[in-house]
């Protein structure tokens, strides 16, 4: 199953069982069951597996995108980058502005919708280029094109490494919600050490991750860059294949219907590796979790004939069966109840984790602002500000990411535990823990104040100017604030009257010098009173959102398993009720025919399940 | 008597005080330093193009280059009466080194030197171009070898130490988060903030901004005065130049056989050279040219790059470029480095010895705090607070940084004003007038006049900040500094 007319024929094929399935389940009067195979019939038809495109700014990432889209959706500058994530689907042509919830509005309503809005035209541009053409900004926009990729949402984002790194944290949080990374980096130089540290991190945030080197067309070294890369990742103990491409072969290739050339740019081969790798392998997770809930639900509808079938053609063993039965449904009663030993567990789990990823974040915050203020006493904050704001809080979310990270995992675990404890595997369930996107808390926390290092109000009109004139270039504006920081407290220093603090510096002794030694004392202060309130706010938002997220999370488990629990019941309950119904019939013609009627069924039923083993076994 | 011959005099005060102690010994060295050219470095982030732009400088292949990682050492180009290369060791010794100069290319032998033991290497070279300016190569930044990144910052002056340097010009692809980190780190301790009077921006490897398409010098020339503009890159560079380095170096080693070469793709039918000139690898299989042969086409893919082949197969196509001297010419115009000849004409040259006094009084100070209580230090401090508060050079170049800080609350054109009066254009009253270099003595003379007024009754007006109030006392004293040189020397109006 490599090529993508494979891939729909096996998913026909799937959806078709499914349908069947479904079919059976209304003929057996067995609606509860249809809700299950409903849910893995959506994700069979559109898995919807999402590829970041990720690397430093100006690696033509955008050029990239519109290649493997064959349309010019991503606006591509020699100057201006893409400064808000861009989501391609296929389908039909339409653009969506979505809008994250901002801290400031939803004060007290945590659990805010995103805001969406449809674009039109020259609009969708702007939109990808400055999010603060719209009110509120954009902080995603979503598009959907009858050129989309089958199966894959492709997903352009702004480049890492321009001034501040909001941007780059901006795409750390979406790799965990991605199966799949594209890393691009170009052929003009070799792996730099921030390049690599954010391979690393994406490597360790997302399941798959292609590297990509463009622009090979306009520099004549690119094999010596493309192997002293290869020699950096191998030094690093990673083994990836980096795949060279030029986005201008493949668009004159077209142009001029050279195949040769249109081969030679790389691009058909990297679309053919994320069909194969990327597209398919999840597809294949898709179908081979939808021929389990399928089975599942067989199982399921089988019992109560496999009951009536024994109570009819065995009377000497009839009585043990129906107690064998009874016995069965005391104990799928039992899971019902809210006293189940599995209820039991998932309570005591969910406290355990909520009191330990807790301490986990409250501890994270802590070390922070301590590591923090250390490095606040070691400098004049007034100089290291404009360089502190954005490290600070590009640490303040890492940790934040490493937290959920941590939540996520445990979460899965107790679902594993829980799902043992039931006998049952519980797949779903996991698999939906991941809709949590930390972005979305994220958005929601408030900027790092500007220390309050001036009292002059005369400087606000600048501050004002400034903030125009950043607007574009930062992707959240709830956690932006860095340029704005820097701005704020410069310009207290610099109007002293300019000789006498030469003369101050150099010398060291005299008044103007110990008066600044009180002004960073100061500005220390202050510093560490600005650390403090945006630690406290983070931890404020950050431990709500903590709170809903496993709340949903422990909800989550428990209506999976309470539902199972009801179909178990429901299963237990018809078996005993068809077994006792046969019991009761004395008329062996009739007794004949139903078995007749009863192995017919069986033998459907036998029918759809040989027919999942054959597509499971195509699967391996 | 002016501020470099101040500086001159109390440095020779203070060695000849100090003779025989460490601090003499330093205090020696920045005589030296004083006397010597300007000291200007080449830096920015790994891959900038900081070496090939230093050659392109020299008009020679002094540098190594390549397409990987290249330069690891400091390295420093001077004047020299013959050729020759010195390591200078971490040790403090210095060794000769063996060199090769073959095919127009400069080449030096470490011999059993580690790099690890090199504290610098210094290379002489006679030529016009070094005369007044020496040219200092760096390791460049963000680099996968750290040792060397390493190299770069201390020297820039990143540990806590002074710069060696009295300029920089820093090079940069696009603006990028650690180009400001390294560029703060040069900024000396004396301007407690980054100050752009000693620093340009290079705007590196300008035609691949475009994408080498024909028209990206343009395009580069808009990204750079966009950069130029953003207050981080305000407040560390004065200005912001686009330069195609490789371009520059090339066309001042243009060879005949080259010309050649390109003349005969050139000659070949529209479609088969446009799609020869679409991609590197196109290039090294583009049939039907006698005499290009595979060494040839590396050579030319090197040494122009997809950019400088499709302008210079465009401009000998459209006849622009009839002979390897209008190429050579027209290469050079394109690669914008005469932008920054001119800045270092200008800018720097101009400013050279208030910037290497300043670089020096600095040195000073702290060599005095180091000296600690030796008898002569309270005077010689003494003495060097009086230089630096009667240095109005000083102060301007002050007033300049501290205007990028965009620091003082005024309007944008009276804050353009005093930018200008200052130095900011240059230091001839013509341009601190905003003038004409033609104009006349006396509409110079009186048009200072008109400006020390108008700058006057600004900081005397109540409505004025304490902030304001500052920048216009340096700016009135610029003004009386105008007055009082345009009187003194009525026939020629020149620097003062």
């Amino acid at each position: 199953m490599t090529d993508q007319a494979a891939v729909d024929a096996f998913r026909e094929r799937v959806v078709s069982l499914l349908d069947t399935g479904r079919a059976a389940c209304r003929g057996y009067d067995r609606e509860d069951l249809i809700a299950g195979l409903d849910d893995v019939n959506t994700s069979v038809l559109d898995p919807a597996t999402r590829v970041v495109i990720c690397g430093e700014f100006k690696k033509a990432k955008s050029s990239l995108v519109n290649s493997l889209l064959k349309t010019e959706i991503c606006p591509v500058d020699d100057d201006i980058a893409t400064a808000v994530p861009t989501s391609v689907a296929r389908g039909e042509t339409r653009f969506e502005a979505v809008s994250l919830p901002s801290g400031a509005a939803s004060e007290g309503a945590a659990g805010d919708e995103p805001m969406r809005r449809e674009l039109q035209g020259p609009h969708v541009r702007s939109a990808i280029l400055d999010p603060f053409s719209l009110d509120p900004p954009a902080d995603l926009i979503e598009a959907t094109l009858p050129s989309g990729l089958p199966d894959l949402v492709l997903i352009d984002t702004p480049g890492t490494g321009g001034l501040g790194s909001v941007q780059a944290k901006a795409t750390l949080a979406t790799l965990p919600t991605a199966q799949s990374a594209v890393f691009v980096s170009d052929a003009s130089q070799e792996y730099t050490e921030a390049e690599l540290s954010f391979l690393q991190r994406c490597i360790e945030l997302c399941p798959q991750v292609i590297c990509v080197m463009t622009k090979i067309d306009l520099h004549p070294h690119w094999r010596t860059i493309l192997q002293a890369n290869t020699e950096h990742l191998a030094s690093l103990g990673i083994e990836l294949a980096i795949m060279p491409v030029s986005s201008l072969l493949f668009g004159e290739g077209h142009r001029h219907k050279l195949s040769s050339m249109i081969e030679e740019s790389g691009i058909p081969a990297l679309l053919t590796r994320l069909g194969r790798e990327v597209a398919a392998v999840e597809a294949r997770r898709v179908f081979r979790e939808a021929l389990e809930e399928l089975h599942r639900v067989l199982q399921l509808l089988r019992a109560p004939f496999d009951a009536e079938r024994t109570a009819l053609t065995d009377p000497t063993d009839r009585d043990r069966a129906l107690a064998e039965l009874e016995a069965a449904q005391e104990h799928a009663a039992s899971l019902r109840s809210a006293t189940a030993r599995w209820q039991v567990m998932l309570n005591d789990g969910v406290s355990d984790l909520m009191s330990d990823v807790d301490h986990d974040f409250r501890n994270r915050m802590r070390d922070i602002g301590a590591e923090a203020n250390a490095v606040i006493d070691e400098g004049a904050p007034l100089e290291i500000w404009s360089e502190f704001a954005p490290w600070f809080e590009q640490r303040v979310a890492d940790e934040i990411l490493l937290n959920f990270e941590l939540l996520s995992q445990r979460a899965e675990a107790l679902n594993a535990e829980v799902g043992a404890l039931f006998a049952d595997e519980g797949g779903t369930v996991t698999a939906e823990l991941g809709v949590f996107d930390p972005t979305l808390a994220m958005a929601r926390v408030s900027d790092l104040d500007n220390p309050e290092f001036s009292t002059s109000s005369r400087f606000s009109n600048t501050i004002a100017g400034l903030r125009g004139g950043h607007s574009g270039m930062f992707m959240f504006q709830t956690i932006s604030g860095l340029a704005l920081g820097a701005a704020a407290i410069t310009p207290v220093g610099a109007p002293i009257a300019a000789v006498t603090a030469v003369v101050a510096l150099i010398s060291g002794r005299s008044a103007v010098k110990q008066g600044a030694e009180r002004e960073v004392a100061q500005h220390r202060t202050a510093a560490k009173a600005a650390i403090r309130s945006y630690t406290d706010e983070v931890t404020f938002r950050m431990g709500k959102e903590l709170q809903a997220t496993m709340r949903a999370a422990q909800r989550m488990i428990r209506d999976h398993y309470t539902v199972r629990a009801e179909e178990l019941h429901t299963t237990g309950a018809r078996a005993i009720e068809a077994a006792t119904a046969a019991a009761r019939s004395a008329d062996p013609a009739a007794n004949a025919a139903r078995v007749a009627d009863i192995d017919a069924e069986l033998g459907r039923i036998g029918a759809a399940e040989v027919a999942i083993a054959t597509l499971d076994e195509e699967l391996r | 008597m002016s501020l470099i011959d101040e500086t001159r005099s109390v440095l020779t005060e203070a060695r000849d005080a100090l003779a025989g102690s460490p601090a003499g010994t330093e205090i020696e060295v920045l005589l030296d330093r004083l006397n010597g050219p300007l000291r200007v470095a080449i830096a920015g982030r790994v891959k900038a193009g900081k070496s090939t732009l230093l050659n392109a400088l020299v008009g020679s292949h002094l540098a190594p280059t390549d397409a990987r990682e290249c330069t690891r050492i400091v390295t420093w180009y001077r004047n020299g009466q013959t050729y020759g290369a010195t390591a200078l060791l971490r040790t403090g010794a210095s060794e000769s080194l063996a060199f090769e100069f073959a095919d127009d290319e400069f080449a030096v032998s470490l011999g059993d030197l580690a790099i690890d033991d090199i504290h610098a290497l210094h290379v002489f070279w006679p030529s016009r171009e070094l005369e007044a300016t020496t040219l200092i190569d760096t390791p460049g930044v963000g680099s996968m070898t750290p040792d060397a990144a390493a190299r770069s910052h201390e020297f820039l002056g990143g540990g806590g130490q002074e710069a060696e340097a009295d300029a920089v010009l820093y090079l940069m692809k696009h603006l990028h988060g650690t180009d400001l980190d390294l560029l703060s780190a040069f900024h000396d301790e004396e301007v407690s903030h980054p100050n752009p009077v000693n620093a340009i921006g290079v705007l590196s490897r300008a035609d691949e901004v475009g994408s080498g398409r024909a028209d990206a010098m343009d395009s580069a020339a808009t990204v750079a005065a966009r950069i130029a503009n953003e207050p981080p890159v305000r407040r560390l560079v004065s200005t912001v130049v686009p330069v195609c380095g490789l371009l520059a170096e090339t066309a001042a080693t243009l060879r005949e056989r080259e010309y050649r070469l390109l003349a005969a793709v050139a000659a070949l039918p529209t479609d088969e050279r446009r799609i020869g000139l679409l991609s590197a690898d196109r290039f090294r299989t583009l049939d039907g040219v006698p005499g290009l042969e595979p060494a040839d086409r590396e050579s030319l893919l090197g040494r122009f790059a997809m950019f400088g082949l499709r302008a210079s197969i465009a401009a000998i196509g459209g006849g622009a470029a009839p002979s390897s001297t209008d190429l050579a010419r027209l290469l050079t115009r394109l690669s914008g480095i005469e932008n920054v000849r001119r800045l270092l004409d200008t800018v720097f040259a101009e400013r050279g010895d208030v910037l290497k006094a300043r670089s020096a009084l600095v040195s000073l100070g702290a060599a005095l705090d180091r000296a600690g209580n030796h008898p002569a230090v309270a005077d010689l401090e003494r003495r060097l607070e009086q230089v630096l508060a009667s240095a109005h050079e000083i102060a301007e170049l002050r007033a300049l940084g501290t205007l990028r800080l965009d620091a003082v609350p005024a309007e944008g054109d009276i804050l353009a004003e005093a930018e200008r009066l200052v130095g900011g254009s240059g230091r001839a009253p013509a341009r601190r007038l905003g003038m004409l270099d033609t104009s006349q003595h006396d509409q110079l003379l009186a048009e200072a006049q008109r400006k020390l007024g108008e700058w006057q009754r600004r900081a005397e007006h109540p409505l004025s900040g304490a902030d304001l109030v500052s920048l216009c006392r340096v700016v009135i004293r610029s003004c009386e500094g105008m007055i009082s040189s345009l009187l003194s020397e009525p026939a020629s109006p020149t620097t003062f």
